[in-house]
């Protein structure tokens, strides 16, 4: 089945690269992930700052049902998430 | 299967291949140039920094959990811009001198491409490898550490992870043209994401199982 395309609320900090920004995402365990992806993977309505501005980052949907979303983020994570903070393009 | 010249410049003029800016001299039979960004994208691992981190936390002053780490924390924390030569101290494997970067025998230095390369989210046709280019490789200049595939359906500055495993001190400049692209043609568009089957399962962001990020 093709996974489906959209974004997750997360964190947005800026990374070592001026290419690349930081994105932090809360999983379903309580767990933080942060992953690294190229800026046009993101997006947020100010500049990402050290202390972190909520944003989205765009992932493949690989399912979505219930209160649960497992979704692929751009540096290849697989993470299962709050299926309400997913936004199916 | 793999694309010649012709077929390289017929793929990034139908956006299947995504390469910008696209060096169109530096294209070669079967590969295109790539390029170091400005100086500025050139980063090295502050170990000292890090050892202090850790023995805070009451851990081992420089072990890292590879496979289990956060990445993008810390990368964020620890992942800084070499030394000037005036700063650095003896035994410093990767400075600044000026606009060049100084990388001694088993230095280890983070820097991207100036290029954006990679294929469309959609309707990916090819998969890209990153490879050394010949006459860098005999001084002992290496490019990338184990991790040469930009997967299908991804796109970004591609970060080269160098090393120096020759005798001489190896200087390096924003524009040198250290590595080359390949591109190969996949069997069929990937469906879902590419790299599902390896991590099925998986529930937590640390576990044992957990993916590798793209080059």
């Amino acid at each position: 089945m093709a996974a489906a395309f959209g974004h997750i609320d997360c964190k947005l900090y800026p990374s070592a690269f001026s290419g690349e920004l930081v994105f932090q995402v809360d999983t379903t365990t309580g767990e933080s992930y942060e992953g690294i992806a190229p800026k046009h993977y993101a997006n947020s309505s100010v500049q990402p700052t050290q202390n972190g501005v909520d944003g989205r980052v765009k992932v493949r949907v690989l399912s979505n049902g219930g209160d649960k979303a497992r979704v692929s983020v751009p540096d290849g994570q697989i993470l299962t998430v709050s299926a309400d903070k997913v936004h199916e393009i | 299967m793999y694309l010649s010249d012709v077929d390289l410049r017929q793929a990034v003029q139908d956006g299947d291949l995504i390469v910008e800016p696209l060096p169109t001299e530096e294209i070669g039979p079967t590969s295109i140039d790539l390029h170091l960004d400005s100086i500025e994208e050139a980063k090295v691992w502050d170990c000292e920094r890090f050892a202090r981190h850790n023995k805070e936390l009451g851990l081992q002053p420089k072990e890292l959990n590879a496979a289990r780490m956060n990445y993008g924390a810390v990368s964020r924390q620890f992942m800084t811009s070499p030394l000037r030569e005036a700063d650095a101290r003896e035994g410093v494997l990767v400075f600044r001198r000026e606009d060049a970067i100084i990388l001694r025998p088993y230095g280890f230095v983070v820097w991207q491409t100036k290029e954006i390369v990679g294929t469309p989210e959609t309707n990916a046709k090819f998969i890209c490898f990153i490879n050394g280019k010949s006459t860098r490789s005999r001084t002992g200049l290496i490019v990338h550490l184990t991790a040469p595939t930009i997967h299908a359906t991804w796109s970004g500055n591609i970060t080269l992870e160098m090393t120096n495993c020759g005798p001489f001190d190896l200087v390096l400049h924003a524009g040198d043209a250290v590595a080359q692209l390949t591109v190969a043609k996949i069997t069929r568009p990937p469906e879902g994401d590419i790299r599902l089957s390896a991590t099925h399962g998986q529930t937590s962001v640390h576990g044992a199982d957990s993916n590798t990020p793209s080059t």
